[in-house]
């Protein structure tokens, strides 16, 4: 028993060096976990501010009622977020009823949000469909 | 066997490196501990903001049409009458840059309110005296609104008050919309829809079509979307453009 505490050896080198890896992976687990957590909360505000950006430009373009034929609209409200939008109109498809006769069809409003994230840009994509009235013939905007 | 013990050099040397690598510890625990915290502050804060921008916009989409009664119609009613007294008053929805009063389909109450409820929207200073705050007070809708003005729920019935948002430094409402009274000055088809500061409906002889919130929060608020709109529309539009009519025809 003795014998064994007595033991002036120590540690060696490699041993040391071992051991101090295993800390410092140890440690740095735990730190990058910390660091992904945060970054996922700017992530998560981000894209809550995209989403609140689209929604409204959406909203927009439901209430405008010049945006009723096709074509495309594109912004940006800063240098974090933009939007891109295009607009296709299509005729109601339906055997029950006679086209020509109709005064509405509809538009698809396709709406892209860009946002930047870590130098990464992302997007949201939002789509819906407005009834519009037809333009007469020889109105501008008829295709 | 060695019985010498520690020299005194050794225990302060020993206790030296203890004490530093402790202290270095704590520091790292202590600033995780912090960052830790800030973050579910923010995670909250967040949360809280998408949810009350989603009530408000649940709330505003979902504003209902409902002809108010006037406060003495029963005195003028004749003997006997039975049944809901018909009113001649338009449909209810007022708002001024500040304030914003309408009856909606969806309180925030879900549980004390049954059906039609009676909101008023006001910017208001803060409780604890830092900035404003949008304040949302509730009631059940009896049928009933203060018909000479202001934004108030009446003193008789059960009122609910829920703060929405906190740490503001300001706040506006703006409504769109045609504004039909000026059909006897222009034909009613080039009359457009454009954004008014206030809106009543006994003015503009119409019901707005949408609602839009300008907002700026304080600086120590530590989100993206900290100054901006939101924009809602009123769904139930179609709903009123015949009961305006109606009204103005019965006039």
């Amino acid at each position: 028993m003795i014998k064994r505490f007595s033991n002036n050896k120590g540690f060696t080198l490699l041993e040391v060096v071992i051991s101090l890896i295993l800390v410092g992976l140890v440690v740095g687990a735990i730190f990058d976990g910390f660091s992904i957590s945060l970054r996922n909360i700017s992530k998560m505000d981000v894209y809550n501010a995209a989403l609140q950006f689209a929604q409204n430009k959406m909203n927009e373009y439901l209430l405008d009622d010049s945006v009723y034929t096709n074509g495309s609209d594109s912004g940006s409200w800063n240098d974090r977020f933009r939007w891109d939008a295009t607009f296709e109109t299509h005729e109601i498809d339906d055997i029950r009823v006679d086209k020509s006769r109709l005064s509405t069809r509809l538009l698809y409003i396709k709406l892209t949000v860009y946002y930047k994230f870590f130098g990464k840009e992302r997007k949201i994509k939002l789509f819906t469909i407005k009834l519009v009235p037809k333009p007469k013939i020889g109105q501008q905007g008829y295709f | 066997m060695n019985r010498k013990g520690f020299t005194l050099l050794e225990m302060l040397v020993a206790l030296t490196i203890f004490a530093m690598l402790m202290a270095i510890l704590y520091e790292g625990f202590y600033s995780t501990f912090k960052l830790w915290n800030k973050g579910e502050k923010r995670v909250y804060q967040i949360e809280r903001m998408k949810n009350v921008f989603n009530l408000i916009r649940k709330q505003i989409i979902s504003i209902y049409p409902v002809q108010p009664v006037e406060e003495n119609i029963e005195e003028n009613l004749p003997q006997g009458a039975v049944g809901v007294p018909r009113s001649n008053l338009p449909p209810f929805f007022r708002g001024d840059s500040q304030n914003m009063m309408f009856v909606t389909m969806s309180p925030i109450r879900v549980n004390s309110i049954l059906g039609l409820s009676l909101c008023v929207y006001k910017v208001e200073p803060s409780e604890d005296g830092r900035g404003l705050s949008l304040v949302e007070y509730e009631s059940q809708y009896t049928g009933v609104v203060n018909t000479s003005g202001g934004f108030f729920i009446p003193q008789t019935i059960k009122g609910y008050k829920n703060v929405l948002l906190t740490n503001l430094e300001s706040l506006n409402f703006e409504y769109f919309g045609k504004d039909l009274s000026q059909m006897n000055i222009m034909p009613k088809n080039e009359i457009r829809n454009q954004w008014y500061d206030s809106w009543d409906v006994t003015q503009r002889s119409n019901f707005p079509s949408a609602v839009r919130i300008n907002f700026h929060f304080n600086p120590k608020v530590k989100t993206i979307f900290k100054s901006g709109t939101i924009l809602v529309p009123i769904k139930s539009e179609g709903l009123i453009n015949g009961r305006i009519i109606n009204y103005r025809g019965k006039r």
